[in-house]
């Protein structure tokens, strides 16, 4: 349920609700498409129906295809996507001994559960023979342990190890499935004696597959641009509104706000953690620079509605993490103008006299002089009144062994 | 029947995809390089150029290195590393400058102070060029300690987020300064709770 459930949109507990309903509606097109019946499987590896080749491969096509380009286009976060790890030998094997159950049972375990809710026997009969398996599984599961958890390549992906871009991966993949889909229909039409001129008269799928390939070839001149998952700020509206001094506030405005307890806004510390351990600002949270983007902060950034200003000693890793996350389209998000270097020089060093007649010379010396006295009595490292701090859920995904399988 | 619903199918499909290809380009404010790679350059050691690279950089007229004073013109003409180009804040993002950031070399970006340096060197990173750097400090800095006949030693490496104040001797002496040391979590931090789930696939 990616990114519902994550993103922390949809109730983790209602999890098996989906499950069930996705389910039902899987089931249903399995039965629909005629997989209920063992012949179906079994015609693959006889050479009489590839149809489930077919499905299978043009299935994994779409979803590639689509999540090439919904994630280039920022709609799917691939950080999310779960990729299941690889443990070599045993999937091997594993796929030795599916495959066997294939050729002999014309069922896979999804599809023997759609024939035996139709009441196909050899269905239950396969169900029968999948639990005994299982069973043998995990009786003797300490000595086929070290095979099942053994060759542990992680998450790996092929394009990877084949050292090539998945943008080629995807172009090759796709021409692969086209030329087995025209092959085994050949071997298809062979097997079933198939007549010349009923071939002859079969729609043409030439439409789909020029498109697909069209579309892969664009993908792979496309810049790699946009895989962040943000609804980015364009550069104009970053230009503007830094040019109008809309990221900034001055130091005067913060020590403000730190005097009169306004609880409406949070302070992030950049500095490293030994220096905000020593001192920070009154409720600062400390952030790594690098890490504002994480998954761990996005529901602080979203959700919380509160002004957030960035501060370090000086201004420029502010301003660096301020124009990444602007443009990741976070908002309310300012900086400390000067730094604490530059609040702590108007708090603490004597600004030289000039017009005392002038108004604002006036008012700004006698803040500084009540905002010098307010943090030498430690009023900026006093506790904010008592204040039901927001709750924020991260959802740890967390990631079996192994699981999966068809 | 089948055929036309595939046919169907793979339009809708590929004209989403065609869409938001549209889309993006029109709302995506021209970036060409991702977020990602943003902030893996922008954090590197080396994107700042401190004064005891510069000064040797500077004896060296034939390094293939361009400095770029993003400033107004008037600052520009009233004092500037040799050299150097001017082109303003203002308009370096348009069109006419884009082939000198195209040009092999590294470019070298200082202004008044560094945040709008650093401000202007992540936007021409993200619009995809690279080899764009940021010399430390403002102009006025540079020119104290580096344009000088012998660059000040104390210099060599100074930025401009480096402490300047002992903040906490500020506060010593604090009638109740110690609070922050029973409290040091403030109530404004968010609480975060984490809650575990197992995935589970198959088919």
């Amino acid at each position: 349920m990616a990114p519902f459930i994550p993103e922390g949109l949809v109730n983790p507990s209602l999890l098996l609700f989906f499950a069930l309903v996705l389910g039902i509606g899987f089931g249903y097109i399995l039965e629909q498409a005629g997989f209920s019946s063992s012949r179906k499987l079994a015609g693959l590896f006889y050479g009489y129906d590839f149809v489930v080749l077919k499905v299978f491969f043009t299935a994994g096509i779409t979803a590639m295809t689509g999540l090439l380009f919904f994630s280039f286009l920022g709609w799917v976060d691939m950080s999310l996507v779960y990729i299941n790890p690889t443990f070599l030998w045993s999937a091997i094997i594993g796929g030795l001994i599916m495959g066997g159950g294939f050729i002999m049972g014309g069922f896979c375990p999804g599809t023997s559960l759609v024939g035996a809710v139709i009441g196909k026997v050899d269905a239950m009969v396969f169900i029968g023979g999948m639990f005994i398996g299982m069973f043998i599984f995990g009786h003797f599961y300490g000595t086929f342990e070290p095979l099942y958890t053994g060759s542990f390549l992680g998450h790996i992906q092929i394009f990877e190890t084949l050292g090539i871009g998945k943008d080629w991966f995807a172009l090759m993949l796709a021409t692969v499935a086209l030329i087995a889909f025209a092959v085994t229909q050949m071997i298809e039409d062979k097997v079933n004696k198939v007549s010349p001129s009923v071939i002859s008269q079969r729609p043409s799928y030439r439409m789909p597959a020029l498109m697909l390939i069209g579309f892969l070839v664009l993908f792979v001149f496309l810049p790699a641009v946009r895989s962040s998952g943000f609804d980015e700020t364009p550069v104009d509206q970053l230009n503007y509104e830094w040019h109008a001094g809309m990221a900034k506030v001055t130091s005067e405005r913060v020590v403000f706000d730190i005097m009169n307890e306004r609880n409406d806004v949070v302070y992030i510390d950049l500095r490293q953690s030994e220096q905000y351990q020593r001192f920070s600002l009154p409720g600062a949270i400390n952030m790594n620079p690098e890490e504002v983007l994480d998954r761990k902060y996005r529901a602080f950034f979203r959700r919380d509605s509160r002004e957030k200003v960035f501060f370090s000693d000086g201004t420029s890793v502010p301003t660096q993490v301020w124009t990444i996350a602007r443009r990741a389209g976070i908002s309310h998000i300012y900086i400390l103008e000067g730094g604490l270097n530059g609040m702590f020089e108007m708090l603490f060093t004597d600004k030289p006299e000039e017009d005392n007649n002038n108004y604002m010379y006036g008012f700004s010396k006698r803040f500084a002089k009540e905002a010098r006295q307010y943090f030498r009595e430690g009023g900026a490292v006093k506790p904010a009144p008592d204040k039901q701090a927001p709750v924020h859920t991260i959802i740890e995904v967390q990631v079996p062994v192994a699981s999966g399988g068809c | 029947m089948s055929h036309k619903l595939l046919n169907i199918g793979a339009l809708l499909f590929f004209g989403l995809i065609s869409a938001g290809l549209l889309l993006s380009n029109i709302s995506s404010g021209k970036y060409r390089a991702s977020i990602t790679k943003v902030i893996d350059t922008s954090f590197e050691e080396d994107f700042l150029v401190y004064y005891a690279e510069l000064y040797q950089l500077m004896q060296q007229p034939e390094n293939g290195i361009q400095f770029v004073d993003i400033r107004d013109t008037e600052s520009f003409s009233s004092g500037h590393i040799p050299g150097a180009i001017n082109i303003p804040e203002a308009t370096i993002f348009s069109k006419e400058y884009r082939k000198i950031f195209q040009q092999p070399g590294q470019k070298l970006l200082y202004s008044h102070e560094e945040q709008e340096a650093i401000y202007t060197a992540m936007i021409l990173l993200g619009k995809g060029y690279s080899n764009i750097r940021v010399v430390a400090g403002g102009f006025d800095t540079i020119e104290a300690h580096v344009l000088n006949d012998v660059p000040d030693p104390s210099y060599r490496y100074y930025k401009d987020d480096k402490a300047r104040f002992d903040y906490p001797r500020f506060m010593q002496s604090s009638v109740t300064g110690q609070n922050r040391e029973k409290d040091p979590k403030s109530p404004v931090v968010p609480q975060v709770q984490t809650e575990v789930i197992t995935i589970q696939g198959g088919c």
